[in-house]
């Protein structure tokens, strides 16, 4: 698919970047360094969902899959581009409040960022091994 | 650059443009069609020709015309002017969920004054039954109100069916024919509709002109809502826009000569881009698929959120629904109403075609649209999990 | 070539009014409402008009709410302020348009007591009776013009205004007729709302505003869609919003030159009339618009004065351009205390920024041609 080229519902610049070429956009197959977490819904018609692959102790690949606006979809993006450069140790740091400053997210998508935290918060406590 | 939004607006026809532009420019056409020298006699002249332009395609009377500022205005007055007169108080009115904003509104807002509202639920086909109508009158029942084509699905109501049922009860009926103005033949000598609401630039004609259609026999008897010099048989007051009113009646005119070929020519790319979009799986038709105005492809894409799915076809100018409800986010009320659920409501594009669309553009929308679903799908964590379900 | 001197009923569409509006009259172009690139272009251009207008006027941008014209804002101005309201009582100047004259006529029947504020025989406001009036009883709003349409006697609402807040009402201008011909400061004049037009100052029919205060309490005139924050339902006519605020952008450049001028042409013709017998000019002795004279000559009837005058190609009127109460006298000179059988002969010249001395001219010498002993039976 050819990549749309015309920003005409004036997304920001950091949203539409990552929605018209998300590279990390796809799904890693099971395993059992591969740890997966959802938030959001289909009815809200905002739903991510994040993996990550380690390797000793680091992560190897983060990957992401979006149903949702352009917001949603460049929050996933963002996020797995973050995981992977972003030591574990660090990860708690990122927030809602993070995504949409580096996202430049507006109020009206501010529920985006929350997904993004949400989608996050689940991924660590999967990694941690509690439910 | 491909327009398929003929139905939140229309280009305004040259040919259309030509007739206003002396109103705007010549010097001895710019009079107040009120006035009672030379210059507004000319102005008052044109006038009444546009009046009767606009008569024509709709089978009135001259007489039976009132202008408006367009076509919200043209059911606000209709609505609430034909209560006022008959008395708000304990008033019913029979109207359905999937009316334009300006009746639904305008609905509520009668409602605080103590008019009881009956909002009918369309079939799965987006279509409200005749008889369901004549189930909810009741004998204090005042006026149906129902619009003729939905401006979101195409789908066709059966007005004409209503219409004698209603008179012989002797309930007011207004119709909003918004959508159905110029593009299905209306011929209000037979209809015994008492009120009907059109709009110029849904027709090739300028934004911001409508009409009121009023019967004189039986008389349908209005309270005004702008009040004034009286103009408008009294019932809407205001200096009229010469130019507007200009383009209105040529644009009816030029609606009327070309509706069968233009029907056929609509509902044909309709089709063709129907088939066109079957190259994806899981795509719904939203609306009735015999009972519909030629020009309006509504469907729902499951796993493609409807506002990716725009931001992805920037040569495209579609809607994901009516174009006043664009601003909230929510789904569309009128695909909820019949029956789809928050997500395959979220996930439609309204494709309406028009006068300018081609054969080459139904190809190309169909392909860039069935590229971008396609890759929205793939992004999509629903769409993998059914298609591995 | 007619000689066009009723201005105030509409003005000739400016040329560069038009080439601004030409872009918006040819190729697709979208519902401003609607999300798409066209709906862009097409919203930008409609919040463009809103600040050349906001700066004719002073007032903020966002205080402008676009409508169909004049009649509509006067409507939208009265009944949207009432809606909703506990019935109290309504004021509006006994020369009002008929706009607002109906619309606050209409609010009876809503439980709405309505009382007219008196004039002196000069059109102006009688102050002290207003100062009574208004510490009679609780009052929801009082609107009054800032210049008359008939006779152009302008009116001092600042000082109204005041009286108005301290007895705790609204205060709504009908700026109609004062708009770009006369300094009409929002702010200054210490409105709540008023009522602007654009084919007064040299834009399209069709298009007018309300221009409101946030504080106002605003009930929408037409329901249905978000238009307009909710407050006027309705796909804009952009073509027409784009011509107002092009005309509101000229006459604000041109307020000066344009009043110059046509004051000019009123002091000629003035001249000219004081040189007819028994001529009569209305409110002639107080501040008035630069452009408007209202008169009559005795023993003449206005009407069929007008009709000799549009058979020699000089479009004049005798007072309002409305559909209602045609041979009727002015509602306005009746107002001013001015007997039936004068008012009967009113005519009004209103002049545009492209009249000329030598139109001035041969419509005096039409006028004394018609009103030679001879030349046309007295009453």
């Amino acid at each position: 698919m050819r990549p749309p080229d015309q920003n005409i519902y004036a997304y920001t610049e950091p949203v539409w970047q990552r929605f018209r070429e998300p590279a990390h956009a796809g799904r890693l197959d099971a395993g059992s360094q591969v740890f997966s977490a959802e938030a959001g819904s289909a009815a809200a018609r905002s739903l991510l969902r994040l993996q990550v692959e380690l390797a000793s102790g680091a992560v190897r690949r983060a990957r992401f899959q979006a149903y949702g606006c352009p917001s949603a979809i460049a929050v996933g993006e963002w996020l797995a581009e973050r995981l992977e450069a972003t030591p574990l140790a660090a990860w708690h740091a990122i927030d809602a409040a993070g995504i949409r400053a580096a996202l430049e997210i507006t109020e009206d998508k501010a529920h985006c960022a929350l997904m993004g935290e949400d989608v996050l918060r689940a991924l660590l406590q999967t990694m941690s091994g509690r439910p | 650059m491909i327009y398929l939004d003929y139905a939140a607006t229309t280009p305004l026809d040259q040919r259309v443009r030509d007739a206003m532009l002396p109103w705007l420019d010549a010097e001895t056409q710019f009079g107040n069609p009120a006035s009672d020298h030379a210059l507004g006699r000319c102005a008052r002249a044109a006038v009444e020709r546009a009046r009767s332009e606009v008569a024509a395609l709709l089978g009135a009377g001259s007489d039976e015309i009132v202008w408006t500022s367009g076509a919200t205005e043209s059911n606000n007055l209709a609505l609430k002017g034909a209560l006022e007169f008959r008395g708000l108080q304990g008033a019913h009115l029979v109207t359905s969920r999937i009316e334009h904003k300006a009746v639904l509104d305008t609905c509520r807002y009668l409602e605080t004054l103590g008019v009881r509202v009956t909002y009918l639920t369309p079939g799965a086909d987006g279509i409200v039954a005749a008889e369901q109508v004549l189930n909810a009158v009741r004998p204090d029942t005042t006026l149906v109100s129902l619009m003729w084509v939905n401006n979101e699905t195409g789908a066709i109501n059966p007005v004409a069916a209503l219409a004698s049922q209603l008179r012989e009860r002797g309930i007011l009926f207004h119709v909003d024919a918004v959508q159905a103005a110029g593009k299905l033949p209306i011929d209000l000598a037979r209809l015994p509709i008492d009120l009907l609401s059109v709009s110029a630039h849904k027709l090739y004609g300028p934004k911001g002109v409508g009409a009121l259609f009023v019967r004189k026999r039986p008389r349908a008897r209005l309270a005004p809502q702008i009040h004034g010099g009286g103009h408008e048989q009294g019932m809407r007051s205001g200096t009229l826009a010469t130019h507007q009113i200009v383009g209105f009646g040529a644009a009816c005119g030029i609606a009327a000569a070309a509706m069968d070929e233009e029907g056929r020519r609509l509902t044909a790319l309709r089709e063709r881009l129907w088939l066109g979009l079957q190259a994806l799986p899981k795509i719904h038709l939203n609306g009735s698929e015999t009972q519909r105005a030629p020009g309006i492809l509504n469907v729902s894409f499951a796993g493609a959120e409807g506002e990716s799915l725009r931001a992805m076809l920037p040569e495209l100018m579609v809607s994901s629904g009516s174009a006043c409800s664009s601003a909230t986010r929510e789904p569309s009320y009128v695909l909820r109403a019949l029956g789809r659920d928050d997500e395959l409501a979220g996930s439609s594009l309204r494709l309406s075609l028009g006068r300018y669309t081609s054969e080459a553009q139904v190809d190309a929308a169909a392909a860039r649209i069935v590229e971008a679903v396609g890759f929205l799908r793939e992004l999509s964590p629903l769409w993998s999990a059914d298609e591995t379900a | 070539m007619p000689v066009y001197f009723d201005n105030n009923a509409t003005t000739r569409l400016d040329p560069r009014v038009l080439e601004a509006m030409l872009p918006y009259l040819s190729g697709p172009y979208g519902n401003a409402s609607s999300l798409h690139r066209f709906g862009r272009a097409a919203r930008d251009a409609v919040e463009h008009a809103r600040e050349q207008l906001a700066q004719l006027v002073n007032c903020q941008p966002r205080e402008i709410i676009w409508t169909s014209g004049g009649t509509e804002s006067d409507n939208l101005a009265l009944k949207g302020v009432t809606e909703g309201a506990r019935p109290s009582r309504l004021l509006y100047g006994a020369t009002e348009h008929p706009a607002v004259l109906e619309a606050a006529e209409s609010l009876r029947a809503r439980g709405w007591q309505v009382d007219t504020v008196a004039v002196g025989d000069d059109g102006v406001i009688d102050w002290p009776r207003f100062e009574r009036q208004l510490a009679a009883g609780a009052t929801r709003l009082v609107s009054l013009m800032r210049a008359n349409n008939e006779t152009g006697v302008i009116q001092d609402v600042a000082r109204a205004a005041e009286l108005v807040h301290a007895a705790g009402a609204w205060l709504h201008v009908d700026a109609v007729q004062a708009c770009g011909k006369i300094v009409v400061d929002f702010a200054r004049l210490q409105a709540d709302l008023m009522s602007v037009s654009s084919h007064k100052i040299y834009g399209p029919k069709g298009m007018g505003a309300l221009i409101v205060r946030a504080e106002v309490e605003l009930h929408p005139l037409h329901h249905g869609g978000v238009q307009e924050r909710g407050l006027r339902g309705g796909t804009e006519n952009v073509a027409s919003i784009v011509g107002f605020g092009a005309a509101a952008e000229l006459a604000a450049q041109e307020l000066g030159s344009r009043a110059a001028h046509v004051r000019d042409l009123r002091e000629r013709l003035e001249r000219g009339l004081h040189a007819l017998p028994d001529a009569r000019i209305f409110a002639g002795h107080v501040e008035r618009l630069p452009n408007t004279v209202q008169f009559a000559i005795a023993g003449y009837e206005g009407e069929a004065l007008l009709m000799q005058l549009d058979r020699q190609g000089f479009a004049v009127s005798s007072g309002s351009a409305c559909a209602s109460g045609r041979g009727e006298p002015s509602h306005v000179l009746l107002g001013m205390g001015i007997a039936r059988e004068i008012a009967e002969g009113a005519i009004r010249v209103s002049f545009g920024k492209d009249n000329t001395e030598a139109e001035v001219d041969r419509f005096l010498a039409a006028l004394a041609g018609l009103t030679r002993p001879t030349a046309m039976a007295a009453r």
